[in-house]
Parts: structure tokens; C-alpha cells; sequence
């Protein structure tokens, strides 16, 4: 199984690369089960800002080039990544209903 | 059969829903579920329009409803590997499908697992900017699925209606 910061390294690197101008400010990544119980990887990226609307389609490359990278692990771990702004993560402590 | 692109405009209702001070959970949940049930339900209509003439609509309407969520997502995991699993890609001769297929598979597996969330996790707690994300991949995803060549479609379709037999 794939070691949990070596995921959060890879996460960074290929996050850096797709969106070279987001300024990334932590990286969290558990090991979980999804609601179909099978066994997955949850990854939260906080960046400073998101990237514009129209660059976010590429959060899907990042999530296929992770799977890339966990298969030539052996790992077959769907990795669920979510990304938030710091103002989001900010929002997020005190939302209500 | 359900229009995704009208599901699609009522997610982008329900995100942006007119209510005072911060978004209303509620609302960006239901605009987040809707979404995957655009993408859905347009993966529904491109397999009964694939594999049945126009003029047999009791056959589409069977077609329509063959796939269910959890083993069209266990199944779209598997195709979104590149290499693909040793099975599949023994079956398909090929290493994986093309980025298109892939990336769609992999967007309905993330949209299904936050549709899961939205609709039953009572601790989740989400922004307007993630649910707008969200509706903006299930829009893409649609597009990926309309845009795949047909030659590859064919047998992503076929593979999510009946997997590989043992």
C-alpha cells in the first residue's frame, strides 16, 4: 500500500504541474472506505486561491495521473480529491444550516 | 428520456439559490446530487440510443434502465485505470481507453461518491464554490461521453451493461 506521504509529495508534484500558479497550502490524505466499501484514499488540497473557473476542468488530470502513479504501485485505491480555497476552509469551520 | 442539460440547469439553480446571508446547505447538496443525476441519466440515454433503433421504445426503455449506481461506479473505476486492470486489458487488447473515456469514468466514480455524501452524510458541510465545481464536472463529463469516438464508446458502453464474465 502506498505510503501516505509519498502520496501527498506525488499529490503536490503533479498539482504543480498542472496548475503551475497555484500556491498550495496543505495537503491531507486518509485512508478510508468509500459508500460502496471499498477500500480509497481521500485527498484535501487548500490552495490560496482556487484556479480560474475555466482551468478547474483540470482537476480531473490530476486525479488520473494519480491513478496512474498508484497503479504502477499496485495500488488500485480510488483517490477522491477535493479542493478548497483558504477563505472556503475559513467558511467551512462556521457554516451553519 | 430525462433531458441531463435541463438537470444540469437546475443544479446551477439550486447553487445559486437567492437566500439571505450564506448558502443554504440544503440547497448546495440537492445542486450537487442533481448534477451526478444529469450525468446519469445521459450515460442512460446514450446506451438505449447506442444499442436500440429509434422505433423500438420498449426495448429502450429496458435499456434505459439496465445500469444501476453501485456497479456502473465499480465497473467505471476499473475503466478509468490507465494501464487498465490485467483482465480488462486482456479482453480489450488495448493498455487503456482513450483520456476522454477515462477522465469521464474516473468524474462519474468522484460526482457518484459526492452524490452518496450529499444525500446521507449528516456532517458534511460544503461551499458554494465546491457545489459550482462539482455541476462544472458533471457538465464536462457529459460532454466527454457525447464527444467519445464510437468506436471506443461501443465498448465502454457494452462493458458497463455486463461486465466480464468469469
Amino acid at each position: 500500500m502506498t505510503d501516505l506521504d509519498e502520496l501527498k509529495a506525488q499529490t503536490e508534484l503533479i498539482l504543480a504541474r498542472i496548475f503551475p500558479a497555484v500556491e498550495i497550502r496543505t495537503i491531507e490524505a486518509d485512508e478510508t472506505l468509500d459508500s460502496g466499501g471499498d477500500e480509497s484514499l481521500r485527498i484535501t488540497i487548500v490552495v490560496r486561491q482556487r484556479p480560474p473557473r475555466a482551468e478547474a476542468q483540470k482537476m480531473s488530470n490530476v486525479v488520473d495521473q494519480l491513478r496512474s502513479w498508484l497503479a504502477a504501485k499496485g495500488d488500485d485505491r480510488f483517490p477522491y480529491v477535493k479542493l478548497l480555497s483558504e477563505a472556503e476552509e475559513r467558511r467551512l469551520q462556521h457554516a451553519g444550516e | 428520456m430525462l433531458n441531463s442539460g435541463h438537470l444540469i440547469e437546475l443544479a446551477e439553480q439550486e447553487c445559486n439559490a437567492d437566500t439571505a446571508g450564506a448558502p443554504r446547505q440544503a440547497n448546495l447538496r440537492r445542486a450537487a446530487s442533481t448534477a451526478y443525476y444529469a450525468v446519469f441519466h445521459e450515460l442512460l440515454g446514450t446506451i438505449a440510443t447506442t444499442f436500440v433503433a429509434a422505433n423500438q421504445r420498449k426495448a429502450r426503455a429496458l435499456f434505459y434502465r439496465a445500469l444501476d449506481h453501485k456497479r456502473t461506479k465499480e465497473r467505471c473505476k476499473r475503466l478509468g485505470q490507465s494501464p487498465l486492470p490485467r483482465e480488462e486489458r486482456s479482453f480489450f487488447e488495448m493498455e487503456a481507453f482513450s483520456e476522454t473515456l477515462r477522465l469521464f469514468a474516473n468524474e462519474f466514480v468522484a460526482l457518484q461518491e459526492r452524490r452518496h455524501s450529499c444525500d446521507y452524510d449528516p456532517d458534511l458541510k460544503t461551499t458554494r464554490e465546491e457545489t459550482q465545481e462539482i455541476i462544472d464536472t458533471a457538465q464536462r463529463a457529459i460532454q466527454r461521453l457525447r464527444h467519445a469516438i464510437d468506436t471506443e464508446k461501443a465498448p465502454f458502453l457494452s462493458y458497463l451493461l455486463f461486465g466480464l464474465r468469469n
